[in-house]
Order: C-alpha cells, then structure tokens, then sequence
C-alpha cells in the first residue's frame, strides 16, 4: 500500500493507493496519527489509486473521521474507484462521511 | 497462548432460489481447500448450509435445489389468497397462505433424518421468535425442524412450532446472519448475502407491498451487514452476487447462471481470502 500526504489550501490530502485490509490497515492508522496531532485537522482521502479496501480498511476510515471530528476538523474521500465504492455502500459508511467525485471538490467543500 | 489458526465462518443470508449461489461459492473454496469451520444459515440459505455441512459434493447439491424450487411449493396460494381477502379464509398466527406439505416433504428430503450433530461442520440455523421478533439461533436435534422454521416466510408458509415456540422465517430479523458467526468465534467471515429486487410498475396492493417489503428487508441487511463489520476484530468477505435480471422463487432454468454468478463473486473476493488466511 502506498500513502503519502500533501497540503492542498490547509487541508490535508492523504493519497491512499494499492489494497488495503486487516494487515496493511496498520499502516495507515500509524500513518494518519501522525499527522493528526501535526497539523491541520481537515483531511481529504484520495482513494483513486485505492484499488480494494477490506471491512478492515472501512473501520480505519471510520476511526481516521472519528479522530478528524474529535480534533474539530473532518475526514472527506474523494475519488472512490467502484470495487471501493460498493463496500463503502454495503456498510452504509457513505451515510456517515462525505464523499466527493474528486480532491479538488472535497477540498473546496471545506470552504462552504 | 498465542491464537495461531483462522476461524472460519460461512454464512449464507436469505434469499431463496438465489442462494443457490452458495453452491458456485462452495465449489470455489473446495477447489481452494479453504476448509470451513462453522456454517451459518438463514431461511433458503439454511438448505444449503445444510448441504455444505453435511459434507455433500456441490453437485450433489445442485441436484436437491433443482428439486427444490418448483411450483408446487406455492399450492394453494391464490385460492387462499381470495379466500384470506374475501373472509372465507380466518387468519391466525399460525395461518399461511400456502398448503407447506410439499415444502416439508422437499425440505425432509434435503435433511433426511440427520440430527445437527450427525454433520461433519457444526450449522447454526436462523429462523425469527413470532411473538417477539428476536432472532433464535438452532443447532440442536432435528435438522428438518430448524430448516422449515428459517423458511417459514410470513404470511405465505405457516410458521413452525419448535420446543413451544412459534418460529417464522429468519429473514424477518437477521437476513445475513454476520453477528451469529461472530459470537461464536469466528475469525474470517465469508458472507453471502442478497439483496430483493426493486419493481419499476405496480399495478396492484401486492406489488405495492412486495416493493414495501424490499425496501425494509434491504435496509435491515444494510443496517446489520454495517453494524456487524464495525463489531468484527478480523475480516467480513461480503459475497454479494449480482444477477443481470430479476430472480423469481421458480426460476430453476436460471440456476445455472446464479451458481455461475456465486463462483463469479467468490473469485472476485478470493484473492483477498487467501492473503489474509496466508
């Protein structure tokens, strides 16, 4: 799994590329801690390169807008490629997050 | 002590004839020695968490679901149907719309006489309390009895007495039974599960009420699937099938195509199970 993080207007844009489930899931909740106690408390997941995300990976994401929240900023995903799409659908995670076609209108809906 | 072993866990949600897709998913993880350690099954799943946990070949099992849903399992629903709407026909808890010898004869058939303990993989069996709606988990004694109750879709097949207890159809409460596997140590859960079909026209109160009944029975698999994947400490494999047309309870010549569509979304996950089961 690749991840990497660049500041897009403030807000952090967390690039997520490869597979993500129970055993690279680590990874990026160490990854995401690190920089929530750094910086900005707004984020943006680019799951464009994401190519799978297992129940694991939706639990992290969960957990990555619980910190966001709890800190007085908030996690939104952007580009959501339709494998991911579907589990995020099934677990109705689509309910508790905002979900953008691409980063540059997930980082603009920061400004409304 | 350190847990080394993976549990594994197959669950098989309601869905009637389209749980015959459980067969394709069944061939899959038999062509990838992925062994099974607990089978979990709700209503039309149930048949096949028989079959799975009876150690029976895929095959096999196709040939007792190509008995299983014909016509004559629906004797009698429209003339009970006037009868129920013009009052010649009194309704009661027990009452269902359709006469259930041929399901308990087809249902006998698929279970024989075995008990829950003659399986070579432990089954649970999930039917629905009709006094309280809580779902009630069955994995002792007869097979034939926890089966028809998990199949005793309301209004159509009378509910089934177990021990006392008014039984109906699993569905009602638990339609992917996620949360029994869980409870009962369950590390890797492969679920399969299905969704009912929408309608586009409705010309009458029974299309208006299948459609109603598709959408809560949509939202409880949704609401439970998301609720079970927050809970679960290790990984759910969501194997939904996608049918490229609407699914109807008879629709045997179709059984081909649901079992090709089964295998088709257990390979998708497949890659995955593997990975995490190393």
């Amino acid at each position: 799994m690749d991840i990497k993080i660049n500041y897009v207007e403030g807000v952090g844009v967390i690039s997520i590329g490869g597979e993500l489930d129970a055993q690279s899931s680590a990874e990026l909740t160490q990854f995401f801690n690190k920089q929530i106690g750094e910086s900005s408390q707004n984020f943006v997941a680019d799951l464009e390169g994401l190519a799978y995300s297992s129940s694991a990976g939706i639990r992290i994401f969960l957990g990555m807008s619980r910190e966001s929240r709890r800190n007085g900023g908030d996690l939104r995903i952007a580009a959501v490629q339709p494998q991911v799409d579907k589990i995020f659908k099934l677990s109705k995670f689509d309910r508790i997050v905002k979900i953008f076609p691409s980063v540059d209108k997930a980082v603009q809906s920061f400004k409304q | 002590m350190v847990k080394t072993k993976k549990r594994v866990a197959l669950v098989i949600g309601s869905g009637a004839i389209k749980c015959a897709a459980s067969i394709g998913m069944f061939q899959v993880l038999k062509e990838e020695n992925i062994e099974i350690d607990l089978v979990v099954g709700c209503s039309g799943g149930a048949i096949y968490g028989v079959g799975i946990a009876a150690g029976m070949e895929p095959v096999e099992i196709q040939e007792l679901s190509d008995s299983t849903w014909t016509k004559d399992l629906m004797q009698g629903y429209l003339v009970n149907l006037k009868a129920s709407k013009d009052g010649t026909l009194k309704f009661n808890e027990r009452s269902g719309l359709v006469d259930d010898s041929f399901l308990n004869e087809k249902l006998k058939g698929i279970a024989g006489d075995r008990e829950f303990a003659d399986l070579q993989t432990p089954l649970i069996v999930v039917a629905t309390d009709m006094k309280d709606g809580e779902p009630v988990e069955l994995s002792e004694g007869d097979i034939f009895n926890s089966v028809r109750a998990s199949l005793a879709i309301p209004m159509i097949f009378p509910p089934w007495e177990i021990d006392g207890t008014l039984l109906i159809d699993g569905a009602a409460s638990n339609p992917l039974p996620i949360d029994v596997a869980i409870q009962h140590g369950a590390d890797v859960v492969l679920a399969m599960g299905f969704t009912l079909d929408y309608r586009s026209k409705f010309r009458s109160l029974t299309a208006v009420q299948e459609q109603m009944t598709s959408i809560y029975m949509n939202n409880i698999f949704k609401n439970s699937y998301a609720f079970n994947n927050l809970a679960h400490h290790s990984e759910i494999f969501p194997i939904i099938p996608e049918f490229d047309s609407v699914i109807s309870m008879f629709d045997i010549h179709k059984m081909p195509h649901i079992i090709e569509r089964g295998r088709e979304a257990t390979l998708e996950q497949l890659p995955h199970i593997k990975r995490l089961m190393g």
